[in-house]
């Protein structure tokens, strides 16, 4: 599988947080952890991110500057 | 005059609203091949409009990233074609009714609008009157395979009355 590396800051006691879910064995490591987070915020912000673009859509359709 | 690079959902939106004329005044409408094969399969009409200005354009290699990004958020083939024609022209717009390509490109830096902005854009542009339009957006799920949700879209068509009405 093609990976994208970066670099993210977290605060500390996330970071904890987040180290003692790996520790528990809830998560292989920290990265697949992130990437579950990740994938879960996708998921649940779906209807957010479609309103989103859709005002987005119509803000640009009646006051664009194009 | 703006320039766009076209994944397939506005083309397909837009033919099946019979409204292909919002995109009359761009410049130059990119689509890769592989999008444009897509779209004539769903609406095989659209292969005679030569009204617009399509220009057909091979997509460059994908780089690593979008490559990534491809897999992260499922794109398809058309998608992914339709991002890596957008790398070589940054200022064009990029045209999606996909959620996930459209997050991309968000990502890429690419503006990025849809169908629904088109169609109000088309007032403002006066390719079509605000009553036209409106007619096209109340009837828009029965008439076209864009999803929007149903309230959602009543509130957006109160919103661009009230604002055409003050205008």
């Amino acid at each position: 599988m093609l990976e994208f590396s970066t670099t993210v800051k977290l605060p500390v006691q996330l970071a904890k947080m987040a180290e003692e879910y790996v520790q528990e064995g809830w998560s292989v490591d920290m990265n697949s952890l992130i990437v579950e987070a990740l994938r879960r915020y996708m998921e649940t912000h779906q209807a957010q991110i479609l309103e989103r673009f859709i005002e987005e859509d119509v803000e640009w359709g009646l006051n664009g500057d194009e | 005059m703006s320039n766009a690079v076209l994944d397939a959902g506005p083309l397909i939106h837009l033919s099946e609203l019979r409204a292909l004329d919002v995109l009359g005044d761009f410049q130059v409408l990119y689509i890769p091949p592989v999008v444009w094969s897509e779209v004539v399969h769903h609406q095989p009409e659209i292969a005679g409009y030569i009204d617009l200005p399509f220009e057909k354009i091979e997509a460059p290699l994908v780089d690593e990233k979008l490559a990534t990004f491809a897999k992260m958020f499922s794109l398809d083939l058309g998608e992914v074609q339709s991002l890596a024609v957008a790398a070589n022209y940054p200022d064009a717009l990029f045209l999606t009714d996909d959620a996930a390509a459209r997050l991309v490109a968000e990502e890429f830096g690419y503006k990025v609008h849809g169908t629904l902005g088109l169609l109000i854009r088309a007032v403002r542009k006066g390719h079509r009157s605000s009553t036209e339009i409106l007619e096209i957006l109340r009837n828009l799920q029965k008439n076209s395979s864009l999803h929007i949700r149903s309230s959602l879209l009543s509130d957006v068509i109160k919103k661009i009355e009230k604002e055409w009405k003050s205008s």
